[in-house]
């Protein structure tokens, strides 16, 4: 317990701006039929998920061309918390130009930090965490559902009927947050919020998941007295990517960009990095200044001076 | 102007009730139990408000009514000392409590089940009320208590307390019952059945928060919880009283009881002027039946509208109401009304309740009704929820 919890921080007011001004007026609210879908070039795709029972259905409608399998436009519906209004908006947006097979690569954290005012404050309280897991769930499924992938008969066992949370989210989110403790997991997913005799069973698959987790951590995990020249190229990568996370991509995506490493080689002395600005990056006035040498810099300080970064 | 419907959770002190707890937060802060002089007006005030106290509820003057911190702290007070002396030492078997029971029991009992005592929860009809008849399949002579309470605090529902006390008297056990969300509302009597103890708290009849009480019949048992002086409470309850709250509280139920007569029949014909408008909302289900409500209530299931999403635009009209399924606000320690009585289980999160009180007026019904038709217009439209199940429905 804490100060913070004590206090309770549910409040309708306590919503950063961004996040109140996207339930107050969501952007892409509402159906896409047919006929707009033509115009627009495209098929259109519906997939709902969750239920009424459930607390939480959304219906989300992708316009998607054909030949490049590429949404041009995506909307949604809702019923549920308004809090996930937000949210479901906020992916839409990110969704829309990108391949369906991209979408379940959409991360929780771009998503989180999208929804955010300034890059040092959680966009929802801990409680409306699970919006965001959610609308990440319906369109992970979406996609699945589109390109008529079969899912994981035990991943898609509902562990809390109540609120209709199947194992692979639990899991999933157990993963993603580093959870150890079975009331996070109700922040992040609601399940156990409403009916709590799924309870047990999910300090069950807790168990199992952190044991897995500890186990794949004792493979991969790098020495860190490993100096940054002599790891493989795979530990590089991995160092890399967490002095990016850490550091950079907040501030990348604060303000609608982000980065992907396209190829890491050796130069000499030096460790050339070749990267591509995404969003709001690609084509920024500072992505070639400011940007790059925040980034050149961050790698410098917290892993090897001969790392160069060369946007593509 | 903000509109307040959020009344069977808090409802706002009696400007009367503040004016008479005024001079016992300053100057005649004493003690009223001390023997000095000073403690004069605080002993004088503490003996007017108790008395105040078992008029309101028709106590007999041989039975005790002991302060508490409010209906949480009497129903928990009363649940362990049940435990610890009646359950854990084998001279009572099962606790019976409703399906529907307040939070505070129904966290207890399901705390107590984990311990492992036996309870058994007694489901309501498709009004929301339960069968007294329904008891005789639980009740022995060995049943350490039967808690019901007076009033549903979500549906507004009245429970027929008066059968299931007789019936409890007639097996010898103890009847307790919550009239929290009774007082004020409808008459409080405790001479009017066999209720063995009875839980009120001030905050739901225009007094003050943190102040309530425990009501034991002459010759009931409870073991004191929280210990200390011996002075206080006649040795059943410690601490310094909470003489403002006390003074409060005697105040609210002297208003109260004089409000049965006018103010709340005021009361009631703003609730049905309000029902009835929202009545002719289409796919709008109102919960329980008019004549087995309390007249302050108005609990509805709005198809294919999420309550949290209509309490949002409805804050954005000033008005405060709320719903039992809110997350994580709401109460979910009982089983959901609309799971309950049997409805559509869609409509399970589509629940709101409107609690008015007696300091509503006319003139906000129009404002109250507008700003839900509009809400749940614009709700509706966006729904994925709404047109499903309505096809459904008419196929």
């Amino acid at each position: 317990m804490s100060q913070a919890q004590l206090l309770g921080s549910a409040h309708w007011d306590d919503y950063g701006f961004k996040v109140q001004s996207m339930i107050k007026k969501p952007i892409n609210y509402g159906a896409i039929d047919e006929d707009e879908a033509k115009q627009l070039g495209g098929d259109l795709f519906v997939y709902r998920w969750g239920s009424a029972e459930t607390s939480e259905m959304i219906a989300l409608y992708w316009v998607v061309e054909a030949a490049t399998g590429t949404i041009k436009m995506s909307r949604f519906e809702l019923f549920g918390s308004p809090v996930a209004r937000a949210a479901n908006d906020m992916l839409c947006m990110l969704s829309r130009n990108k391949k369906v097979e991209e979408i379940p690569e959409i991360t929780y954290k771009s998503l989180e930090y999208f929804l955010r005012d300034n890059p040092t404050t959680e966009a929802l309280p801990e409680v409306k965490q699970y919006t965001i897991t959610h609308a990440m769930t319906a369109a992970a499924e979406a996609a699945d559902a589109y390109l008529g992938n079969k899912p994981d008969e035990e991943g898609e066992a509902v562990i809390c009927t109540d609120a209709g949370i199947k194992r692979k989210t639990i899991e999933q989110v157990i993963r993603l947050h580093d959870l150890t403790d079975v009331r996070q997991i109700t922040h992040y997913t609601k399940a156990g919020a409403f009916d709590h005799s799924c309870t047990e069973k999910l300090g069950d698959i807790l168990r199992v998941v952190r044991a897995k987790m500890a186990e794949e951590a004792a493979t991969v995990e790098v020495p860190d007295d490993t100096p940054f020249t002599q790891m493989t190229s795979e530990q590089q990568l991995a160092k890399i990517n967490t002095v990016i996370d850490e550091h950079i991509r907040h501030f990348l995506v604060m303000d609608g960009g982000d980065m992907e490493i396209v190829d890491i080689k050796q130069n000499g002395e030096h460790t050339d990095l070749y990267i591509r600005y995404l969003g709001a990056c690609n084509g920024c006035a500072s992505a070639s200044t400011g940007t790059l040498f925040a980034i050149e810099n961050a790698l410098k300080t917290h892993l090897d001076k001969n790392i160069r970064v060369l946007p593509l | 102007m903000p509109i307040y419907l959020d009344n069977n959770h808090l409802t706002r002190p009696d400007e009367q009730v503040v004016e008479a707890m005024k001079p016992f937060l300053g100057a005649n802060f004493h003690d009223p139990l001390a023997p000095y002089t000073q403690a004069n007006l605080s002993r004088r005030a503490y003996g007017d408000a108790m008395a105040k106290l078992y008029a309101g509820i028709h106590a007999d003057k041989k039975d005790d009514i002991i302060i508490t911190s409010g209906d949480t702290e009497s129903n928990t007070w009363l649940f362990n000392s049940l435990y610890i002396h009646k359950i854990l030492t084998g001279k009572g078997g099962a606790i019976i409590i409703s399906e529907r029971a307040p939070a505070s029991i129904a966290s207890m009992c399901a705390y107590l089940e984990k311990q492992g005592a036996k309870v058994f929860r007694l489901g309501v009809n498709n009004d929301g009320v339960i069968d007294p008849q329904d008891l005789l399949d639980y009740i022995t002579p060995r049943t350490a208590l039967v808690s019901i309470e007076m009033v549903d605090e979500e549906s507004g529902a009245i429970q027929p307390i008066e059968e299931i006390a007789e019936i409890c008297a007639q097996y010898e056990v103890p009847f307790h019952t919550d009239a929290t969300q009774a007082i004020g509302k409808i008459p409080v009597d405790v001479q009017r059945a066999p209720i063995t103890y009875m839980t009120f708290s001030a905050h739901t009849f225009h007094g003050p928060t943190g102040v309530g009480a425990l009501y034991i019949r002459n010759g009931a048992k409870l073991e004191p919880m929280l210990m200390g002086s011996q002075t206080q409470m006649g040795g059943q309850r410690a601490g310094v009283l909470n003489l403002a709250g006390i003074v409060g509280m005697g105040k609210a139920m002297e208003l109260a009881v004089d409000a049965l007569e006018y103010d709340v029949e005021d009361m009631r014909e703003v609730r049905d002027a309000l029902e009835e408008k929202v009545r002719a909302i289409p796919d709008v289900q109102i919960i329980t039946p008019w004549s087995l409500r309390v007249p302050n209530t108005l609990t509805f299931a709005v198809r294919g509208v999420s309550a949290a999403a209509l309490l949002l635009e409805l804050n954005r009209s000033a008005i405060a109401a709320t719903s039992a399924t809110l997350y994580p606000q709401g109460n979910w320690e009982h089983t959901p009304l609309i799971d309950a009585i049997g409805a559509d289980p869609a409509l399970r999160h589509t629940v709101i309740t409107l609690a008015l009180s007696r300091m509503n007026t006319e003139e906000e019904i129009e404002e109250i009704v507008q700003a839900l038709e509009e809400s749940i217009a614009l709700l509706r439209d966006e729904s994925p929820a709404y047109p499903e199940t309505k096809t459904e429905e008419q196929a």
